[in-house]
Formats: structure tokens, sequence, C-alpha cells
């Protein structure tokens, strides 16, 4: 583990995971875990990219991301 | 002939787990009924067993050991892997078959190289089906796996080729099968672009699905796939494993787009058995 994932972990800071290349289907699980709702999960890794850059490794390509696509959380 | 039902259906965790937020009750109770209407279904048949072809997210299998597909063989299962209050789905013990399971995967082994496993936490990936399909969770479940998660992924042709497998199992056997594909079609689960559906794409492949045309089922590739499907387009897989079991026309009971919040396509279907 580099000293930025470390960080990552440490910190909780979802976004920084996101981009750094955690599966999604994992990183939803420690979200939960640390209490954090569903839409904030998603809004942490729309921060995460606006503050840390484009997703740097993994599946995940950047095809958006600052965008929500659901009315309940607009309506949040 | 001993495969009695073949379906389709969805599988996002937000389906159980997101139900109390949507806006649009009467969509997602359209969804459940339809989901029910399997359930019925696949009771009506006299199934002894149900084989789940799912997309696991990587609660059992991990990138140090990704098997392409997998075949449970257990006694019996525990689910969900997640926790309970965040997919709305109480933990339960599932009966497995392990005897009719070994028998299948011989087999299935005789053309399509399958690992095997006794020991199976379920994800959402077989639990949020499982909820809907069986709810007293009395009947014998087969779990099978295919690796829609982390690339290389196997062709679609073998997962075809995996679902010709499972029937010509099926068919050598004396107990009553049923068979169901979970998994979605185009969506981005469990990132920043979740809620996204591409519902032209779905349709699209939905005619194809339904239509049980193999050319044009494996007519993708897995970089088109990712560019208009997102990478839950991936588990397509599923669908085309059970479409090639079925041999028939498949019949779309219900599709929609419009509960994002479900993060997928919802999608419920079945196929003629032939």
């Amino acid at each position: 583990m580099t000293e930025e994932e470390a960080m990552a972990l440490h910190s909780s800071d979802i976004g920084l995971l996101y981009v750094l290349g955690v599966n999604g289907q994992i990183l939803m699980h420690y979200a939960a875990f640390l209490g954090i709702e569903w839409f904030d999960y998603l809004e942490l890794m729309r921060n995460g990219i606006e503050k840390y850059g484009p997703v740097r490794d993994g599946i995940y390509a950047m095809t958006g991301g600052g965008e929500s696509f659901t009315e309940e959380e607009k309506h949040k | 002939m001993s495969l009695v039902y073949a379906g389709v259906l969805s599988h996002a965790p937000g389906i159980t787990g997101r139900a109390q937020l949507v806006e649009n009750t009467a969509k997602r109770d359209e969804f459940y009924s339809n989901l029910d209407r399997m359930r019925q279904e696949i009771e009506e048949s006299g199934a002894e067993a149900l084989m789940v072809i799912a997309a696991e997210h990587f609660g059992n299998f991990f990138m140090n050991n990704m098997p392409a597909y997998c075949v449970g063989i257990g006694e019996k299962y525990e689910g969900p892997i997640e926790d309970a209050e965040w997919l709305k789905i109480e933990k339960h013990s599932i009966p497995g078959a392990p005897d009719l399971g070994k028998r299948l995967l011989s087999i299935i082994l005789e053309s399509v190289d399958a690992s095997y496993s006794e020991e199976w936490k379920f994800d959402h990936g077989i639990m949020v089906p499982l909820n809907f399909l069986t709810p007293n969770y009395n009947l014998p479940i087969i779990p099978i796996n295919i690796n829609c998660q982390g690339p290389p992924l196997t062709p679609l042709h073998r997962s075809w080729a995996f679902g010709e497998a499972i029937r010509r199992a099926s068919d050598q056997v004396p107990e009553k099968i049923a068979v169901v594909g979970t998994g979605g079609i185009s969506h981005w689960p469990a990132t920043p672009d979740s809620g996204k559906i591409n519902e032209d794409w779905d349709r699209d492949f939905l005619d194809r699905l339904m239509s049980n045309n193999k050319e044009a089922l494996l007519d993708y590739t897995d970089e088109n796939i990712y560019r208009d499907a997102g990478q839950g387009g991936f588990e397509i897989r599923t669908f085309i494993a059970s479409a090639a079991a079925a041999r028939g026309k498949g019949k779309l009971y219900f599709y929609t787009a419009e509960l994002p919040i479900f993060a997928v396509g919802c999608t419920v279907a079945s196929f003629e058995v032939i």
C-alpha cells in the first residue's frame, strides 16, 4: 500500500479512495460501515474527483461523475 | 428434460435496500409484482432446485483467485454477506443441493472448466433475487457465478457455451430444475454515475435476448459494453447463459428505466424452455 493509499484509508477519505481505484462494490460497503448514507456516498466520490482529479487506476475510467441521475437525490 | 423454468431478473441492492426512498412507488410496486409473478411460475413449474446464475461482487472471489465460472455444491449457504440493515434483508441459512450440484457439475465439466465451492456467502447478487423468488428460503439453491467484475472477463461466447453446458447437465438428471440469470443491463453501480441507465442500449439488448438471437447477443465487445453500458453491463453474461440454457424465445414481463434509485434498468423476463 502506498503512503497515499494508507492515508486515504486511515482518514476515511471516500473520494480519494475512489480516485485511487477502489472498486465501488467494495467502497460502498466501507462507506456504509462508516455510517455514510447512500446519497452522501455518491457526493463524496464526486467531491473526490473534483479535488483529486480523474480516477487513476482500476476498472473505472471517467465517464461522468458530476451529475446526479436520481430524482430522489435531487430532492434530498 | 428436467429444465422446467428459465428466466432473468435484476439484483441491484437498491431494489431492497433503498426501497423506502423511492418516490415512484407505483412503478416500484409494479416491478415487485412481476418478481412475484416469477416466484409463482417457478413454484408452479414444480422445480426441486433453483440454479441462480449470478455475478458475485468480491465477497467470495477476489483478485487473488478469480474463477471465470463457479458452481456451488454446498449443503447450505448463508446470506446476505452485507449488513442486513443496509440491504434490508435479514440473514438466513439457505439450503443447498450438494448431491445434485455435484452431478450437474460433473457434466458441465465435460465442456466447461468450472470451479466449485462448498462454501459460499451470498451477497445481494443472489439474496435480492431469493428475497422475491423463495421468500421462505425453502427451495434448494445451486449458486453459480460468472465473473463479471474483475477483468479479464470470460468471453461472451464462453458464457453462451456455459449456458449450453448447464442445459445439457440439467437434461441428464431426473430432478426438475429452474434456472434464473441475474444481473444488470446497462448500469454504473456504486460509482458517482450510479442511477445512470442507457435505456436505448437496454431495450436493444432485450430485443436480442427475447428473440434469443445468439449471433446478436454475442455481437458485443467488452470495450463497447463498457462505453455504452458501464462496468455493470458486463453482467449481461448471466442473461446470455440463461438464454443459452433455455433455447427458446423470451417474454419480457417488465422493464423500466424509471427507477434510477435502484441503479439499474429493472428487468423481469422468462424464456420458453425447448
